[in-house]
């Protein structure tokens, strides 16, 4: 109990502090509260946005394509980082043309990202995918060739194949890297979705705060904001418990 | 060292009383930039900005008149007047009907302008949409939260007979929807260029005409903010009583050729100007709060409303602040000039005016 307060309030008066300020602020006109919507409006839109579901439509549409996205683009990036870690054929071969696309910035693809995969749903789970794409690459990869050369001489003294080698030496020493790759990516794919959400889509945490914005309903746009945040906790908080599950022994270790 | 202290706070506070005493006036006017990023105007303000009509009608009271164009619109421009920045602006029915739902403390001072011509629907060359009413369940490419949206949703509603739950509207920059249309990711396209149609990849719908067809015409208003209103009417009168001078002057068939320059300075091109520009130019500028100009704000309100563009109803009586302008009408003698032409076109929405 003691813990679990020890690790809840510190954020949480921190958290509670924002909001207070956020309150006064509006109370007594610090700021233009047309800009920044005083906290009890804000949760009257959330309240009126929930009720008639819009809320959760939204939310449920960008959770969509961030899961997918996220799926297909960090799916890709364990495989593609594992292989080019592991093998110095998959490295002079993929290695550099892998090298020059990571230098283009995910916005400037949204034009191709029309081109090939059209208007409708493929191109922003495209968009989030590419995103997602390069931190999970880069950590794999790094995480396979960071496995300490003497754990594998163990294992071929034992006389392992080289799939058990890879299956019971170089994954378990991998995955605490691939799980950096795996947040850094969740948070680029919240990123990427907003602005996936820009290429003429109907639905969206993204879109709606946008549209908040173009008609000034900036109630809407901290909703958006709010929304998202908790999301990224939520989704943060499961990043999480999936690497204590997976790699208890970081934890000891540290 | 006490004196030398007391020597140098009294040198920084002589430097900023000397400061304020010196600092001048300004008057800043915020308006809507154009997608070339030029610093011009087009229309009735285009006229102003290039005889200095305001600066000239300022000199005499030392206040100096400050031009900011937001080139990212009206959002922009909304979020400027709630931060401050802008005390006079000038923007479409959409973007000051979205900052006054928003809460934005700002009065209509004045309209501006009244537009007109031809606007187009477009299909694909190869489509197979023959009628209006085929368009249900289409996609259509535009940009949320503009201009375009009203009129698209207005035409659906009164030609096409499709609400505006019928139909998909794509969400995209100006710049997208044309690569989305030809690409065949947007079945209908909205606007006053028809290069598209010259070069066979596109087809006429129909035509929106604004000059046959009143509820097209969208409309732009001149606000103040409630602050600067309340600190100087006697700036804002002297502000109104300018605009009035130049619309009165300008607001005519002859300078028709003007306009189309003027435009030509903020990026567009003569054609898609003359193709905009107003059929009565007299009629489209008259700078007057009558029964057809309340109509107009209602039923922008009203549509607004209804298509979800904005979250609560605004009292349009109440927005506008008819004052200064009639002050300047009556002033300037202009007070009956343009009673008998505005009653003309629309007689039915004439009828429904809310003064």
């Amino acid at each position: 109990m003691k813990r679990l307060l020890r690790t809840i309030l510190p954020p949480l008066s921190v958290q509670l502090a924002v909001l207070l300020a956020w309150y006064l602020s509006g109370k007594y006109e610090l700021v233009p509260t047309t800009l920044l919507v005083p906290p009890e409006r804000v949760w009257e839109t959330a309240k009126d946005m929930w009720s008639t579901s819009e809320l959760q439509t939204h939310v449920g549409w960008s959770l969509r394509r961030v899961f997918l996205g996220y799926l297909i683009g960090s799916g890709a990036g364990i495989v593609l980082g594992a292989a080019v870690g592991i093998s110095r054929r998959a490295q002079v071969w993929l290695g550099p043309t892998l090298d020059i696309f990571k230098q283009v910035p995910v916005f400037a693809w949204a034009p191709m990202m029309i081109l090939f995969f059209g208007i409708e749903e493929a191109s922003k789970l495209a968009f989030v995918a590419v995103a997602c794409f390069y931190p999970v690459l880069l950590n794999t990869s790094q995480g396979v060739q960071s496995v300490q050369s003497r754990h594998r001489e163990v294992g071929e003294a034992f006389g392992l194949s080289r799939t058990r080698i890879f299956l019971r030496i170089v994954v378990p020493s991998a995955i605490p890297s691939v799980l950096v790759g795996l947040r850094q990516s969740i948070a680029l794919a919240w990123m990427a979705v907003v602005s996936a959400e820009l290429l003429g889509a109907e639905s969206g945490i993204g879109y709606f705060m946008t549209y908040s914005r173009l008609l000034f309903q900036m109630d809407g746009v901290i909703v958006g904001v709010l929304a998202v945040g908790a999301i990224g906790i939520l989704t943060n908080a499961l990043l999480g418990g999936l690497e204590r599950w997976l790699v208890p022994w970081t934890k000891e270790v540290a | 060292m006490k004196s030398s202290t007391f020597r140098k706070l009294l040198a920084i506070a002589l430097l900023a009383i000397t400061s304020t005493v010196g600092a001048e006036e300004v008057l800043r006017l915020g308006l809507l930039g154009n997608k070339f990023n030029k610093s011009f105007s087009a229309g009735v303000f285009g006229f102003a900005q290039e005889r200095q009509v305001f600066e000239q009608a300022f000199k005499k009271d030392g206040v100096k008149v400050e031009w900011t164009f937001y080139s990212a619109g009206a959002p922009a421009l909304n979020e400027a007047i709630a931060n401050g920045k802008v005390d006079i602006a000038v923007y479409g029915e959409v973007g000051s009907i979205a900052g006054k739902a928003g809460t934005l403390p700002t009065r209509i001072i004045a309209p501006n302008g009244l537009g007109g011509g031809k606007n187009y629907i477009l299909v694909p060359a190869t489509s197979n949409v023959s009628v209006p009413a085929d368009l249900k369940g289409k996609r259509v490419a535009l940009s949320r939260g503009t201009a375009p949206q009203l009129l698209f949703l207005r035409w659906a509603r009164e030609i096409a007979g499709i609400s505006d739950k019928e139909i998909r509207i794509l969400n995209l920059g100006s710049t997208d929807q044309e690569a989305t249309f030809l690409s065949g990711g947007a079945d209908v396209l909205i606007g006053s260029n028809l290069d598209l149609v010259d070069r066979g990849l596109a087809r006429i719908l129909s035509v929106i005409d604004a000059d046959a067809n009143p509820i097209f015409a969208g409309f732009g208003n001149v606000v103040v903010t409630q602050s600067y209103l309340d600190a100087h009417p006697e700036r804002v009168q002297t502000w109104v009583d300018a605009y009035v001078k130049i619309a009165a002057e300008v607001a005519d068939e002859r300078y028709r050729n003007d306009f189309v320059r003027l435009a030509g300075k903020t990026g567009t091109s003569a054609k898609s100007a003359r193709n905009t520009l107003p059929k009565d130019l007299t009629l489209a500028y008259a700078p007057v709060f009558d029964a057809y100009y309340y109509t107009r704000l209602r039923t922008a309100i009203d549509d607004c409303r209804r298509f979800g563009m904005i979250p609560r109803d605004i009292d349009a009586a109440k927005w506008v602040e008819p004052r200064f302008l009639e002050k300047s009408l009556k002033d300037q003698g202009l007070a009956e000039k343009w009673g008998a032409l505005r009653s003309a076109p629309g007689p039915k929405l004439a009828e429904e005016a809310k003064p």
